[in-house]
Parts: structure tokens; C-alpha cells; sequence
């Protein structure tokens, strides 16, 4: 809740207030109660204001529970119901309540289904505007955190958007002194954590510059911060961790401020604790202090992340220029690395929420749409009773019931209405957006900070409040008096053609919006289908993938310890029955690899002009593991290991483009940089490598756009101490995940093993944002389908039970049962057609605001759409039948009988 | 008006109104019994028994003005007539009577 908890706070809550002086307003002395209550809330708001809150809130709920029951116990007639009597105003509410219940409990259907439409309305548009505001709206915890920029490199001609940012040129982008106040860079190494407590464990760590709190404006729970150096590292080793890897490592021990950890094999010192909930970048549990000079990188390297804080008033606009202005003359003065790479900055909340803020505002739109049926649906069901209550009003309004008296008690069926549909769409979101957070398999950035938010409930409810009043007081409000006495007169007979009109166009306005949601899902379902159709060039199922990350103390630069240990690894793991592949590579597909610059040997081009490939490493297993089949030319083996010719296997986008038209095998390629990333060992500069095979394509930078050339090392030719695993076999996947940690055990049981995954949870992973929406937007339209279906059905019950008599008349004259049922359907599917007409174009329109999410597919899918009218027509005709069929079968006899 | 016992609550309520003297209006009375029963009692049931007291003729309001920090509404002080005090009298006889001879068991553990 957003409670206020100011100082300023000198008034008790109002709700409190007004209902303990409702409670006890026939008390003689209910006015020095509410003193009381005042005077109490005065002193101990003196402590705390939460606390005073709390207390007048406790005695409230005491005082009107005594108080109430003798309130409404008072008067025992409802006055003949009707007539105006000389009770005071708060006299007239009290009966109207009970009676409004009594009347309400004696119309279940249209209670629970009015109830139903409002509490489901208000409660999902509340709990898309809860989870809109906790992950997208809701402030980052960092002080004016609408300064905070991220950096990115870009390079348009490589159509790169959104790339890591070179360390040297970190340290010129944050020179610009005059839009940034600071800013602070990080890398991530994957670390293994020892120390005397036990097993090693991998956390997610950074390495970063000293400032990243300072620049955040965060400071450690427990501890102290870096001690900031100028140039932004230094020689100490610390660390800063995480509050929660504080509790479960640590056992929120204060004492681990100046404990020595072992972090990949090196001592550190724990100097700081972060507050609860801070994990920033992504779910960082370590903060290792920079150990080397930016400056003293290469400007070839992009592999750090970045963070700046712009100086107050500067606009976006502004920082954008600066940097483009910077990029451009760091281009011309380093052309090999930095020509046609650019940079920009994207604000830090945008940057967290990603794809799901477009999610969430096409999540809040759907649920709005949803409001609005739920609204309609309520007004077409206040209606249909308004005019079946017709002579009850006109009977009241004879023996003197005035108008103003209808009015408040008609108002007051309306009021309970919204308010217990309000109560249930509380429960709906509270229930909705705690379910949803717990059960999904899909990862929303800060959903830890999720609440229900509460000011979107009420705005929900005022609408349903609005519409439940406004369509409540139809009947009180246009019936004139001639008009009750023809309903007195001619009794149902005929009555209410104005209307049915009104009801007609509130059926056919609930159609179209059923059919924008619906083809919105429609559209939804279709491309993430599409999406996890795409084949990204292996087999994913029944496989796993297991993070490995050696220890640098004990691998460091020995690399063939660190190619012994892998090999060995595997071929532990082959012989296992359960096990029927096993391979590595250092990146898992859809990862992008090192896009560094190579030539063709024989053909040497200038820096600036080399193609550039996506360089990975993989092992002799990978590829049939995986089931990646080779167009040409063969796999590693075991003997290309360091004593043999250097080897690489290319994948086939590369082959086409290097070498069309030629065989690639045999073709020798050399890299144009060295030292690749702290992780690996060294590429030695000018040697050559033989292209032994062709792999098909695997998807290398997203589902959908289509691989990258790529090129692969042998990894017993060029070691890599981090890797992925990846393991087939016939066990499920804890099983084998299980197989996999008994060996490393077994090997060195300083490895501790990192993220483990189902492949098929690699490939699906990139699908999750759509695949959110998709799954709320089917949620919303098959509530949608429903509130349109019972609103012609309650339509269609209507018109017939309205049109006994002619029915009744028509088929005594010889009528077919069959042809009463066409008419009722003629009327209902009629209704249904005209509102698809109109959905139709709603539908294009939602459709193209959802664009960013579709894949492969038009907002005018005519599949989908067609398929929508379908269902949507298929539902309203069977809404028609159960009515229909009850007009066929009525009885003559018994029909020209009513009244 | 036939004569009714006192419950427990109002006997303790009207009590509590004594010991208070002049003082005596309803937060001071909660604070009153839960510093002498050790117990906090419910505003609730207390501001209903007020008013049952009254009714039966077993206690006086008077209204006062006082201070801002009430938003203009006047303190409500009560006063236990002759009628309570033989109220009370009368319920201690009965209770005396009824604990004689039973200390034994009662005291005992």
C-alpha cells in the first residue's frame, strides 16, 4: 500500500473516522466517543504516525463492530418499501442497504454474474497496472534514479545496437564531464566462491570500477563502501556482497566484515554487505573491486557494462550528441578499432524492464478492454432487470413512493453491486499477480518488489462504481409517471423497446471488444508458435547444459591443465549408459560469441576493412551432441589437439559469404587480434587456421534473425577455462545434472558447478517476453469470449421470456417450433455479426500496437482473424440456443396465459 | 424497572469509574482496568457498556469542553449514581457470600 507516513500526518485516517461516527451516530454520546478516539490518535501520534494510523484503525474496527448490529437492527419495516417517511437521511440509507441485500440475494444469477463481471474487470486491470507499476513505473531504490543512463556501443554498418563498451573508450566517454557528474563500468567474470564454510559455490559477480555505488547513490547495509582510487581501481583485494548471499552463506553473520573468501582460487577481503534487495546489475550476489587499468585495455574489446549519471538538467538529446561527438573522434583517431562504432545511452529504467515494458502497457490496454466489457456487461444485465422490475417501480411509485426515493434505492443496489464486486476484484488481484509471480517459469525483472497496487483498484472500482450507478438508476430515472401507469396497466406485455435498443448496441459493443482481444491473442499465439518453431539448428530436447568455470589460482595460463581438465570430463561421462552424448562449448546457442576481425590468409586486407565472425570455441562432442549435421568437410577429433595442425570448423552462412561458389575445406584463415578476453588462452597472432569442416547454422544471435558467420576453434587447441556442458541422455534432466556433479567431484572438487539447464529451456528463454504477454493476453480474451457470451445470452433470455404472448400467439397459429428458434438465433448471431464487423478493425489496430511482439506475421493475419470470427460466432450461437430452444418449446397455452 | 446483577464487565467498569473520581471519562477507564486487571480491555465493549450503565440509571454523563486536539467535541465525564453504588454493594454481598467457606479449595494451590 502507499500509506503516506509523514510527519506531516495530523488528521486520522479518514475511512476510520467515518466509520466509527457512522457507526455510532444514533448514540447519545457518539460525538465525545469520536473525541475520544481523536484526542488518543493525537497523543500517539506524538511516537509515530504509522503507529498512531494502526491505533485509531484497531479501535475503529472495535467500536463499529459493537455499535453496528444495535444501527441496523433499528427500524424493522422497510415503511411498506416505499412511502417517504419522516426518517432522517442515514435512517432511509440503512433500509435501503438491507433491502437492496434482500432483493439482490433473491436474484442470484444476475447477483453472482454482475458481481462476477465487476470483480474480474477491476481485479485484472488492477493487477496489470500492480505488476505495469512494480517493474516498470515503480522508481529504481537509487538516489534521482532518472539521471542513471546505461552505455552502450553501436555500430550501424555491423547492424549492432546494443553492444558491451571497450574500457579505453569507457574512460573517454566518462571524461565528458560537462553532461555525465560520474560514471562506473563493470565486467562480468563467473566466479567460484570458497571458503572454510564448505562446498564452493558459483555467484554471479562483477568486477567493477570503484565508484558503482557512488554512482548509484547506494550505500552498504553493514560495512563500507570501495575506497575510490583515480583511476578507479586498486590493488586490494575486496569484495562487497549481496544481503542475501550475506543470509545464505553467511548466516547474516555480522562478523563477516573482514572475513577472507577465496574468489576463484585468490583471497579476498569482505568489506561491505549491500541492503536486501539490491543485486544490481541483473542478480549480482559479488561486487569484486577493478583490478587492472582501463586505460590500459584495448579498444578492440567490448565486454564491459556501464552506468553514468547525467548531470541535473541535461537533456537526453544533449548526452546523445556529446557522445556521437566523441565517437566520431575517437574514429578518426583510432580507425582499426573504433571507426564506423558509436555509443549512446539508454535511461536505467528502461534498460531493467526491457521488453516487458511494452509488455506490460499492451498487458494494460488488453485489461482495460477487459474493464470495459466487464462494464458493459454489467449495464446490459442492470438494464434487462430495470425493465422487469418496471412494475414493481410503478407500484411503488402509486402508493407514493417518490421519485427521489426510487432514485436512492435503486442507487444503493447499484452501490452494494460495486462494492462487493470491487471486494472480489481485490481478491482477484492480490490472488492474480502473487499466483503469477510465483507459478511462471518466466524470469520478470524486480518482480521481488511486486505489490498489488491499490490506486489502480480504485480507479477501477469508481469506474465499475460509475457504470453500476448510472445503468441502476435507468429504471427510477426514465420511467415518467405516464409510462408506470402503462406498466401497471399492460403488466411485462410489450414493454421497454427503448431499451432493448440500448442493450442491442451494448451486445454488439461487447462483441467487438471480444474480438480485439481475442485476435490479439490469436495474433500472440501464432508468432510465439512460430518463434519456438524456429529452428535454431539443433535438437534441444532431452539435453542439458551445465555453466563450468575453472578456478584462475590453481588454471591460470595452464592451459593444458585446463584442457586435461575438460577432456577428462567428458570422456568420464561417455561411457555412461544413461549418457548419450557429451560436448562443450564456451557459448550456449543463441549466445553471441567474440565478433572479432579475421582475414583470408593469402589475402590480406587492412584492419579497418577485415571481415569480421562471431569466434567460438567447441570440442569434438559439441556439434553431435547438439545434432548439428556438416554440410562439408569433417569434425574435430582427438587429434587436433596443440601437437597438430591448428583447426577451425566454420558454419555455413560463413562459407557462403567468404567462399561462394568454392569448397571452404582447406582454406586457411587468420585472426587479426590477439588476446582474447581473460578467459581463454591467447590466439598467437598470423597463425593460420585450416578450415577442416562446415556445421549448418546454429542461431547465434536471436530466434529471429538468422545466424552470423562463426567461426570455431578446437578446444583442445585453444583452452577456455569457462564453459558450458552440454549433456544428452535418456534420465531426466536433474538426473543427469546429477551425473554431471558427481564427476566434477570426482575430478577437482574445487569446481563448483554454475547455471543448469534443460537446452530446450535455452531456446524458449528468448521467447519469455512475448510468451508473457501471449499467456495474459489469452487469459483476458477467453474472459472477454465469456462476458460476450453471457451478455447475448442474457439478451436473447430476455427478448424471449419478454415475447411469450407473441410467441405463444405465432405458434398457436400454426407457427414451427423451428422457425421461433430461427428467429431467436436470427436476432442473437445477427447481434454477434455486426459487432465482429466492427471488432475487425479494433482488431488491426491492437494488432499493429502489438507489432513489436510479432513474429513472422501480420497485425491483418487473415488466418487468425478468420479463425476469430469463427469462434466468436460458434460461442454466440450457442449463447442463442439454450433461449431458443425455450421459445420452440413453449406451450401455447400456458404462454397467452401470462398475465 | 426489574433489577438486574451486574456482568462482570460492568462491575469492573463501574469500579474503575470510582477509583477515577472526577477524572473519570472513557480513556482513562480503559487505562485504568488494563493497568489494574493486567489486561487490555475492547474500547468496543467498553463504550457499550457505558451506555447499557446509563440506561439503568447506574451512572451519570456529563459533557465538557476541551481542548483542539478533539476537533471541537466535548469530553464525556460519568459519575456512578446512588443507584450503582447499591448496585455494586449489593453484587460484593452476593459474591461474599458465595466465596465464604471456599477459600480453602481456591487459595489452596
Amino acid at each position: 500500500m502507499n500509506a503516506p507516513d509523514r510527519a506531516t500526518v495530523t488528521e486520522p485516517p479518514r475511512v476510520a473516522e467515518w466509520l466509527v461516527q457512522t457507526a455510532v451516530e444514533r448514540s447519545s454520546y457518539g460525538d465525545a466517543l469520536v473525541g475520544d478516539l481523536r484526542e488518543g490518535f493525537a497523543r500517539t501520534l506524538a511516537a509515530s504516525p504509522t503507529h498512531a494510523r494502526r491505533w485509531y484503525w484497531k479501535r475503529a474496527i472495535s467500536i463499529s463492530i459493537r455499535y453496528l448490529p444495535s444501527r441496523l437492527r433499528t427500524p424493522r419495516s422497510h415503511a411498506a418499501n416505499t412511502a417517504f417517511t419522516g426518517d432522517s437521511g442515514m435512517t432511509i440509507f440503512w433500509n435501503d442497504l438491507r433491502f437492496a441485500l434482500r432483493t439482490l440475494r433473491r436474484t442470484p444469477s444476475f447477483t453472482i454474474a454482475a458481481i462476477l463481471a465487476l470483480g474480474l474487470g477491476t481485479g485484472s486491470a488492477a493487477g496489470v497496472y500492480s505488476l505495469l507499476r512494480g517493474v516498470v513505473l515503480r522508481p529504481l531504490p537509487y538516489s534521482s534514479p532518472e539521471q542513471l543512463v546505461m552505455l552502450w556501443e553501436t555500430n550501424h554498418a555491423k547492424a549492432l545496437e546494443h553492444e558491451p563498451i571497450s574500457p579505453v573508450n569507457f574512460s573517454d566517454y566518462r571524461a565528458l564531464t560537462n553532461v555525465f557528474s560520474d560514471a562506473a563500468a563493470w565486467w562480468r567474470p563467473q566466479i567460484n566462491l570458497t571458503d572454510d564454510a564448505g562446498q564452493p559455490v558459483r555467484v554471479n559477480a562483477i568486477e567493477t570500477t570503484e565508484n558503482l555505488f557512488t554512482v548509484l547513490g547506494v550505500h552498504p547495509y553493514i560495512g563500507t563502501d570501495f575506497v575510490v582510487h583515480p583511476r578507479l581501481f586498486g590493488p586490494e583485494h575486496q569484495a562487497i556482497i549481496s544481503h542475501r548471499l550475506w543470509e545464505s552463506r553467511f548466516a547474516g553473520d555480522r562478523k563477516v566484515i573482514g572475513k577472507v573468501v577465496h574468489l576463484n582460487g585468490f583471497n579476498y577481503t569482505v568489506i561491505g554487505v549491500m541492503p536486501a534487495g539490491f543485486s544490481y546489475p541483473g542478480d549480482t550476489e559479488l561486487w569484486q573491486q577493478l583490478q587492472w587499468d582501463l586505460s590500459q585495455h584495448s579498444r578492440f574489446a567490448h565486454f564491459m557494462e556501464s552506468v553514468a549519471r547525467v548531470k541535473p538538467g541535461v537533456t537526453d538529446e544533449r548526452v546523445q550528441r556529446e557522445l556521437a561527438t566523441i565517437a566520431t573522434r575517437l574514429g578518426v583517431e583510432n580507425k582499426a578499432s573504433n571507426g564506423g562504432w558509436g555509443a549512446r545511452a539508454i535511461s536505467l529504467d528502461r534498460e531493467v524492464a526491457g521488453l516487458f515494458r511494452p509488455a506490460l502497457f499492451a498487458l494494460l490496454g488488453a485489461s482495460g478492454l477487459l474493464l470495459l466489457i466487464a462494464c458493459i456487461n454489467v449495464a446490459n444485465l442492470l438494464l434487462a432487470r430495470a425493465v422487469a422490475r418496471r412494475r414493481e417501480v410503478a407500484l411503488r411509485a402509486a402508493i407514493g413512493a417518490s421519485r427521489p426515493r426510487l432514485i436512492r434505492l435503486f442507487l444503493t443496489e447499484s452501490l452494494v453491486l460495486a462494492v462487493i464486486g470491487a471486494g472480489l476484484g481485490l481478491i482477484i488481484a492480490v490472488v492474480s499477480v502473487r499466483g503469477l509471480l510465483a507459478w511462471t517459469p518466466i524470469r520478470i525483472p524486480r518482480a521481488e518488489g511486486v505489490g498489488v497496487d491499490f490506486s489502480m483498484l480504485v480507479f477501477a472500482t469508481l469506474v465499475a462504481a460509475i457504470t453500476a450507478i448510472t445503468f441502476g438508476l435507468v429504471p427510477a430515472v426514465f420511467m415518467s409517471r405516464a409510462e408506470l401507469q402503462d406498466a401497471l396497466k399492460d403488466g411485462a406485455k410489450g414493454a421497454g423497446t427503448r431499451g432493448r435498443s440500448l442493450r442491442n448496441g451494448l451486445v454488439v459493443a461487447e462483441v467487438a471488444l471480444a474480438v480485439i482481444l481475442l485476435s490479439s491473442a490469436g495474433l500472440l499465439i501464432r508468432s510465439v508458435e512460430k518463434l519456438l518453431n524456429v529452428n535454431a539448428g539443433l535438437d534441444p530436447t532431452s539435453s542439458i547444459t551445465v555453466d563450468l568455470q575453472l578456478p584462475d589460482a590453481a588454471y591460470r595460463n595452464d592451459w593444458v591443465r585446463v584442457g586435461q581438465f575438460y577432456t577428462s570430463l567428458a570422456d568420464a561421462l561417455r561411457p555412461n549408459p544413461e549418457i548419450t552424448g557429451v560436448g562443450a562449448a564456451n557459448f550456449l546457442p543463441l549466445e553471441t560469441g567474440w565478433r572479432l576481425a579475421y582475414e583470408v590468409s593469402d589475402h590480406p586486407v587492412a584492419a579497418a576493412e577485415a571481415p569480421q565472425a562471431q569466434f567460438h570455441i567447441a570440442d569434438e562432442g559439441y556439434f553431435p551432441t547438439l545434432r548439428v549435421p556438416f554440410v562439408a568437410g569433417r569434425n574435430f577429433t582427438a587429434h587436433d589437439n596443440i601437437q597438430s595442425v591448428p583447426v577451425i570448423v566454420i558454419n555455413e552462412t560463413m562459407a557462403r559469404q567468404i567462399f561462394p561458389g568454392q569448397t571452404a575445406v582447406g582454406k586457411r584463415i587468420s585472426a587479426k587480434v590477439q588476446g582474447i578476453g581473460p578467459l581463454s588462452r591467447r590466439l598467437v597472432k598470423g597463425t593460420d587456421y585450416e578450415v577442416i569442416g562446415v556445421a549448418k547454422d546454429i542461431k547465434n544471435s536471436s530466434l529471429r534473425s538468422v545466424a552470423e558467420p562463426a567461426i570455431y576453434f578446437a578446444e583442445r587447441q585453444f583452452a577456455s577455462i569457462k564453459m558450458h556442458l552440454v549433456v544428452r541422455g535418456r534420465g531426466d534432466p536433474a538426473r543427469l545434472a546429477t551425473l554431471v556433479r558427481q564427476e566434477v567431484q570426482h575430478i577437482d572438487p574445487a569446481v563448483a558447478l554454475g547455471d543448469i539447464k534443460p537446452m530446450d529451456r535455452v531456446v524458449s528463454e528468448s521467447v519469455d517476453p512475448p510468451r508473457f504477454v501471449m499467456l495474459l493476453m489469452i487469459v483476458f480474451a477467453g474472459l472477454a469470449l465469456t462476458l460476450a457470451a453471457v451478455g447475448i445470452y442474457g439478451i436473447l433470455t430476455f427478448a424471449v421470456s419478454h415475447r411469450r404472448r407473441e410467441i405463444g400467439i405465432r405458434l398457436a397459429l400454426g407457427a414451427q417450433p423451428a422457425a421461433m428458434l430461427r428467429m431467436i438465433l436470427r436476432e442473437g448471431v445477427g447481434l454477434a455479426l455486426i459487432g465482429c464487423a466492427i471488432g475487425v478493425v479494433g482488431a488491426f489496430v491492437a494488432g499493429r500496437s502489438l507489432s513489436g511482439f510479432l513474429f513472422e506475421i501480420d497485425a491483418w493475419d487473415p488466418v487468425t482473424l478468420g479463425g476469430v470470427l469463427v469462434v466468436v460466432i460458434v460461442v454466440a450461437t450457442m449463447a442463442c440456443l439454450v433461449p431458443g430452444r425455450r421459445a420452440a418449446g413453449e406451450d401455447p397455452a400456458s404462454a397467452l396465459h401470462v398475465e | 424497572m426489574a433489577r438486574t446483577a451486574l456482568g462482570e464487565f460492568e462491575h469492573l467498569v463501574l469500579l474503575a469509574i470510582l477509583r477515577l473520581g472526577d477524572a473519570a471519562y472513557a480513556p482513562a477507564i480503559l487505562e485504568e482496568l488494563e493497568t489494574r486487571t493486567g489486561r487490555p480491555a475492547s474500547p468496543g465493549s467498553m463504550y457499550v457498556t457505558l451506555d447499557r450503565l446509563e440506561g439503568k440509571g447506574l451512572l451519570r454523563s456529563r459533557l465538557a469542553d476541551s481542548g483542539d486536539e478533539r476537533g471541537g467535541r466535548p469530553r464525556r465525564y460519568v459519575r456512578v449514581t446512588a443507584l450503582g453504588v447499591r448496585e455494586l454493594r449489593a453484587s460484593r454481598a452476593a459474591l461474599t457470600k458465595l466465596w465464604r467457606g471456599l477459600e480453602g479449595i481456591l487459595e489452596r494451590s
